[in-house]
């Protein structure tokens, strides 16, 4: 009698949760689907997402979507390992100032935050300002991926960080120091030890940066130009300029495949190499 | 000892004081839900002109039904979607639309006609602000895209379009020019007022917009970006709003600005009803065309308004774009071919 008791009072609990998200997410996201299958004569088809996969300039918006999701990541986790490192090993104020360092940012609007990396990057900013300084030549470097990549490893980096450092602070110190005891050096230790047992961390900051930065929109629209063309600032053309929302749709519908695809597969190359380590 | 008799009018009391507290609540409900009623929301754009909203429109509306207007900052194509949203019960009253987004609004039928018996400044609106909207909607206040400039890197700015346009392909102005992207919600208007300089050919503009493109800084989408370009010179000369432009030129002695010729297309923010609006609404449209109220706004906002029965002051006129330096641009000749623009644009300038 009990376990079904405890299912009873579990799905009581969760029903609320599960209703809302039937209603909230679910509910729009099939309402999503209807309007993308819609075709212009009236009546449904796939004609939406033939235009999508189909032409060779959507693709590659589509591709360039994926690498940009994926160059953000990779920086962030590059950046936010060493960060996230320094402030699971260091105590008392040392600790709090680090982390007042990287969650600050997260209190800043990201158009404000994109606007102060114009002024960074831009002809007369610090950068160019400095050059300048030196009789060296300016660089352009507003209007491009560079200047999008920077930008967004920024506001990035607090995910990846906070989720790496909660896993390296659960890692038992005494391991690393029985290894470098034995004989390990230090990289080896980081390499058997503290990497595998932090992979957690990756898992989860890698998942939420790329899923935050294949769907961002302002940060893109506002450092970078008509080359540097994504789903989300295409999806925001067709509904606000063009009015076509089964377009839209469509292509918020590929955006979305797409993001559940590539997480599955960052979630089974992480099983693995965990089920690897052990 | 407590007798029956007086437990009785005790235990009725008990009953009595939740009851009287649930009529007084549901009394309360209704009355908030009549004060609900008379309430709208209203639409502005940000900064000054959501100031002007304030002082202007709201102030009016006020006097006139003793109610604050709620105002929402929101650009044109949120506000069509959010009343394509809810058409029964909109979350938007009265409308602030860009000039094709009202037209698609009229066409799918989200707007009340506007009428002059419910809002009587309409009468003083000359037909021209209203006649491409079939009536759904009226210019409230317009501008021009016009050229402003660093008076310190551009000592003779081009005179006219062609000669701006051929200098930036030939790169007299290295690439620190900035144009609006077609794709900026105002770009396909400046697109058709480009093809009325090259004989209506469309390609012809693709192909400027093409050889253009090595010089040009950015073709701008975000006007608050495009502005923030040339503030930090990161461009020397920008094609941008006349009256953002005059104000900056007036507090920055190293910009100008000016009309190349042969002048600008009319750039404009619509009014409109929202189908299903309370009729408090056309208090609030009324309002917004009044003489005092328009007087006002251009005042703040340095843009033109249509009651014929303003009369601005001469310090103003000064800065306020002349009618017959704008050409209204010809919506229904030209926005059906919007998407596809915008797709030839996305493909080929690069």
């Amino acid at each position: 009698m009990m376990p079904n008791r405890f299912r009873l009072s579990t799905l009581a609990f969760l029903a609320p949760a599960v209703i809302g998200l039937l209603v909230f997410f679910i509910g729009p996201l099939l309402l999503n689907v209807e309007v993308s299958l819609r075709e212009q004569g009236g009546g449904h088809g796939l004609a939406q997402y033939l235009r999508a996969l189909g032409d060779a300039y959507y693709v590659k918006v589509w591709l360039q979507t994926i690498v940009l999701a994926a160059c953000v990541t990779f920086f962030t986790l590059l950046f936010g390992y060493p960060f996230a490192f320094a402030i699971a090993r260091s105590r008392g104020p040392v600790k709090g100032f680090l982390i007042f360092l990287i969650v600050t940012p997260l209190l800043i609007n990201v158009v404000v935050r994109t606007f102060g990396w114009m002024v960074v990057l831009g002809r007369s900013g610090l950068i160019n300002g400095t050059l300048r300084a030196f009789d060296l030549p300016t660089i352009n470097m507003l209007g491009g991926w560079f200047a999008i990549g920077i930008t967004l490893v920024h506001v990035m980096l607090p995910f990846m960080v906070l989720s790496i450092a909660s896993a390296l602070e659960g890692i038992d110190q005494a391991l690393e120091q029985a290894a470098l005891t034995l004989g390990a050096k230090p990289a080896a230790a980081f390499r058997y030890i503290i990497w595998p047992l932090s992979l957690d961390g990756v898992i989860t900051g890698t998942l939420l940066v790329f899923s935050l930065s294949i769907g961002s929109f302002v940060t893109v629209m506002l450092m970078g130009n008509n080359r540097t063309m994504v789903l989300p600032v295409m999806v925001y053309q067709q509904l606000n300029l063009s009015s076509d929302w089964p377009f839209a749709a469509a292509l918020g519908m590929v955006l979305l495949v797409t993001v559940l695809v590539i997480s599955g597969i960052q979630l089974a190359i992480g099983r693995r190499l965990r089920r690897g380590q052990a | 000892m407590i007798l029956q008799s007086e437990i009785r009018p005790a235990r009725k009391r008990a009953r009595f004081l939740p009851a009287l507290a649930i009529a007084l609540g549901a009394l309360g409900l209704f009355a908030a839900h009549d004060a609900a009623a008379q309430k709208i929301t209203v639409v502005a754009s940000g900064g000054i002109w959501l100031e002007s909203a304030k002082q202007n429109f709201a102030a009016c509306y006020k006097e006139r039904t003793g109610s604050d207007p709620d105002i929402l900052v929101l650009n044109s194509g949120e506000v069509i979607n959010r009343i394509r949203a809810n058409k029964e019960n909109p979350s938007i009253h009265v409308a602030l639309l860009s000039e094709i987004d009202a037209i698609r609004a009229g066409r799918e039928g989200l707007l009340d006609k506007l009428d002059a018996s419910k809002a009587p400044n309409l009468k003083d609106v000359p037909e021209v602000f209203r006649k491409q909207w079939d009536d759904y909607a009226t210019i409230q206040n317009f501008g021009a895209m016009i050229v402003m400039y660093n008076k310190d890197k551009i000592k003779e700015p081009p005179k006219d379009w062609k000669t701006l346009i051929d200098n930036t392909i030939a790169g007299k102005y290295g690439n620190r020019v900035s144009f609006p992207a077609v794709t900026m919600a105002w770009g396909p208007q400046f697109t058709w007022f480009l093809t009325t300089l090259y004989n209506g050919s469309e390609d012809e503009v693709f192909a400027k917009y093409k050889a253009m493109a090595p010089n040009i800084a950015k073709y701008w989408v975000n006007p608050v970006d495009a502005i923030n370009m040339f503030a930090t010179k990161e461009v020397d000369i920008l094609v941008y709003w006349d009256g953002r432009a005059y104000d900056f030129a007036k507090q920055n002695a190293w910009a100008g600005a000016y009309i190349p010729d042969p002048g600008a297309f009319q750039s404009a923010a619509m009014l409109a009803k929202v189908k299903n609006a309370p009729e408090a609404s056309w208090q609030y449209i009324d309002c917004v065309l009044s003489p005092k109220a328009q007087l006002g706004h251009a005042s703040m906002i340095k843009y033109p308004v249509v009651n014929s029965k303003v009369v601005y002051p001469d310090d103003l006129k000064a800065v306020l774009t002349p009618l017959e330096k704008v050409r209204q641009p010809e919506f229904l000749k030209f926005m059906d071919k919007i998407p596809a623009w915008i797709e030839r644009w996305n493909k080929e300038i690069q």
